[in-house]
């Protein structure tokens, strides 16, 4: 049965272990690079390092973004190429008829093909998702920003469950489609709905955030603020960023010391600098956020999410095939 | 006695709405090449697809060689199935073939299937999507035959054939049950062929079994009577009317002597062709216009 | 050895066509005592034929005492049939011609000769039972 799976999938497996051993090159190219540069410009910084910190962002960001993406991406295709079409196809030239009426049930050969076919594809995945890990720890040290969605979908755990569950899926969806190229689609769609709604309506709930008042005079030492706005709607923060911290409240509003708003009158009556009307206004804002330190905890249920929900489509398969397709 | 091959009673099999195949009860004795006839839909495939498990009854019962179908490894490994347009894997070659067949199939007989593939004349190095038709159906038949099975079950293994390779396959398989006494159950829509290979029939139409047997008993048992307008009127006991037909001055019968001993007058022997269309025929609600054109 | 064919529109059972087959083979003297017929395994595989009805054919051949099975060689002719039926030929095939030319005095083609021919022998059996 591992035999056959193995003929059957070798062409597909060969050609992607190809892909993966290149990205798999170029990263551990640009592990070396970047730990070097590293070493010169943020190490042994002495003059400009703000510039320096800068330059070194810009100069390795996209390559691993690149390779982020491929990550990303790389659990869907799986899903689409390797995983749906492992039982249409079979259902489309009939071979069905011929591989579950040899002296294997169908509750093995499906078993065999889940654990192989499935094995292999987290394993590139996840490996893929360590090597990026290690290679790119000192710019995700220097950038600080782990729950950013594309970064945290593309590091250590998430990918081996995405990788898991886009594989259940494009078979689950093989399955019940029974047409390939349909399954593909659904697949591909249906995986880039679940990556979507994780990142934006799921995960932020994984743990109750924490809030906290910040005030004004501590804003830029707790974090940073990227923007802030003062107009006739009120004064505002937007897009306020804490290190390594993941950030849940979009608009910010600013309260002075009684309690209430900070208006546009309050900053033109003051007649100074915005920064310091605030400080003079004892100005404060809370702010909600999920702290630096639950990364790794959000990582495991990442990978839970993933592993319970390929459960239940491995369910669906092993109640559904054994009961006949013809 | 030993187990019947196939036993079922009631078996019933519906599509959503559409009812593939209705209240079948059958006993098929072991040690038969059984023909499976009838026209395309009548539930052919639905009864082969029940009995190698490929699908669950939607009520009633089913068991092959005394257990229910593909309950097991073990199970599986009793019987050989060639389905419809015998699929192969395209993308393997004829040695991949019998490399699955070992792999898969514990009682896999390696000598038995490289004899085969010789005596054939395939190339193991060809992949299968590029064999012929007939050479496709014969390594399907290699493949499910070499697993040692005690039954083997094709679905219209010869209807895409031409005639020659037809010949080719029906004489190898007739070669497989000579050497290895096994039980067949086949499909086909050729009567002529079902006649020269089979010796058990069952006809299906309509989703039900019309009639089976033993087919010299079928063709021993069924009778054409022709005699005067009227004088058919009155048959004795355990003679079945299949299909009547009447012109003003005489009345064609065909009848099937259930007591298998009665002696009637004017009884003439029916062929097994005309036999099976009478009942093809009549689960159609139709007469057949074949005795018509003979005996008007 | 004999070479037995199939004839599927015959309408008489596969069995009996070779038993016919054997038996009118005795008759024309092309097998004589001693001589082996085909195995079974040969002759399915070359004319496609379930194993069954040769089994059939070979045990309603020894009932009539034609042959007798020699377990692990064979099936052996034991009698032929020759003898007597070889010499009504000449004589019965004389009086059919006679017949025949009788028939076709009388105006009757071919065809209507032969289908008279067709239903007075397939009533025969229950003319003389």
């Amino acid at each position: 049965m591992i035999w056959l799976t193995w003929r059957q999938m070798r062409a597909q497996t060969l050609w992607t272990l190809g892909l993966v051993a290149a990205a798999a090159a170029y990263l551990i190219y640009l592990a070396g690079d970047l730990r070097d540069t590293y070493r010169l410009t943020i190490t042994d910084c002495t003059t400009a390092c703000d510039d320096a910190k800068h330059a070194f962002a810009d100069a390795f960001g996209p390559g691993l973004l690149l390779i982020g993406l491929v990550l990303i991406a790389g659990p869907a295709l799986i899903g689409a190429f390797w995983a749906a079409p492992l039982i249409t196809r079979e259902l489309e030239t009939g071979t069905h008829r011929l591989v579950w009426n040899q002296s294997v049930t169908r509750t093995r050969w499906l078993a065999v093909k889940l654990t192989v076919v499935g094995g292999v594809s987290v394993a590139l995945t996840g490996g893929l998702s360590l090597l990026l890990s290690w290679a790119a720890e000192p710019f995700d040290g220097l950038v600080n920003s782990r729950f950013e969605p594309l970064t945290f979908a593309s590091r250590d755990l998430a990918p081996f469950g995405y990788a898991l569950l886009a594989f259940t899926l494009g078979l689950v969806v093989g399955v019940l489609a029974r047409r390939t190229l349909v399954a593909m689609a659904v697949t591909l769609l249906a995986f880039a709905a679940f990556q979507l709604l994780m990142a934006n309506a799921v995960r932020p709930h994984f743990a109750e955030p924490v809030t906290e008042t910040i005030e004004w005079s501590d804003a830029n030492t707790v974090g940073q603020i990227d923007s802030f706005g003062i107009g006739p709607q009120g004064a505002g923060i937007q897009g306020y960023t804490i290190p390594g911290a993941w950030v849940v409240s979009d608009h910010i509003t600013v309260y002075k010391g009684d309690g209430t708003e900070v208006t546009e009158d309050d900053i033109t009556s003051c007649g100074s600098t915005p920064d310091e009307c605030m400080t003079a206004l004892d100005a404060s804002f809370e702010v909600t956020y999920q702290p630096a330190d639950r990364y790794w905890e959000f990582q495991w249920i990442e990978l839970g999410v993933a592993a319970g929900l390929s459960a239940v489509l491995a369910g669906v398969a092993f109640w559904r095939i054994p009961r006949g397709l013809n | 006695m030993s187990t019947p091959v196939l036993s079922t009673t009631a078996l019933t099999k519906r599509y959503g709405r559409h009812t593939a195949l209705a209240e079948t009860t059958l006993d098929i004795p072991a040690g038969r090449i059984v023909g499976l006839v009838g026209p395309n839909g009548a539930g052919k495939s639905t009864l082969l697809a029940l009995a190698a498990g490929l699908i669950r009854p939607t009520s009633g019962h089913i068991e092959v060689l005394g257990r229910t179908p593909a309950a097991d490894a073990a199970q599986l490994a009793r019987v050989g199935f060639v389905a419809q347009d015998t699929p192969v894997y395209a993308g393997l070659s004829v040695a991949d073939h019998l490399r699955l067949g070992e792999h898969l199939n514990p009682a896999w007989d390696r000598r038995f299937a490289q004899a085969r593939i010789a005596q054939i004349g395939l190339d193991p190095a060809k992949k299968a999507g590029r064999l012929s038709g007939g050479q496709k159906a014969q390594l399907a038949l290699t493949l499910a035959a070499a697993k040692r099975p005690e039954l083997l079950i094709f679905d219209e293994p010869v209807a895409a054939l031409d005639p020659l390779a037809r010949r080719a396959f029906l004489q190898n398989l007739m070669a497989f049950v000579a050497e290895l006494d096994i039980s067949v159950i086949l499909s086909s829509h050729l009567i002529g062929d079902v006649e020269r290979v089979c010796d058990h029939l069952v006809v299906l139409a309509e989703s039900r079994v019309q009639v089976a047997g033993e087919i010299d008993d079928l063709t021993a048992n069924h009778h054409r009577i022709v005699g005067p307008r009227g004088s058919l009127d009155a048959l004795p006991d355990g003679i079945h009317v299949i299909a009547a037909d009447h012109t003003p001055r005489q009345s064609t019968l065909i009848v099937h002597d259930t007591t298998g001993r009665t002696t009637l007058d004017g009884a003439e022997p029916i062929g097994l062709e005309d036999m099976v269309l009478t009942y093809l025929h009549r689960a159609e609600g139709l007469t057949a216009p074949t005795l018509q054109e003979t005996r008007a | 050895m004999i070479d037995f064919h199939l004839e599927p529109r015959s309408g008489v059972a596969p069995y009996m066509q070779l038993v016919h087959q054997v038996q009118q083979a005795l008759r024309l003297g092309m097998l004589e005592v001693g001589d082996q017929l085909p195995t079974v395994k040969q002759v399915v595989a070359k004319i496609a034929i379930n194993p069954n009805t040769v089994l059939k054919a070979y045990r309603e051949l020894e009932r009539q005492g034609l042959v007798a099975p020699q377990p692990g060689r064979g099936t052996f002719v034991t009698a032929t049939l020759a003898d007597a039926s070889l010499d009504a030929h000449a004589e019965l095939k004389t009086a059919l011609q006679q017949w025949i030319a009788q028939a076709r005095r009388a105006g009757l083609d071919d065809d209507a000769i032969q289908a008279l021919f067709d239903t007075t022998i397939r009533k025969a059996p229950q003319v003389t039972t």
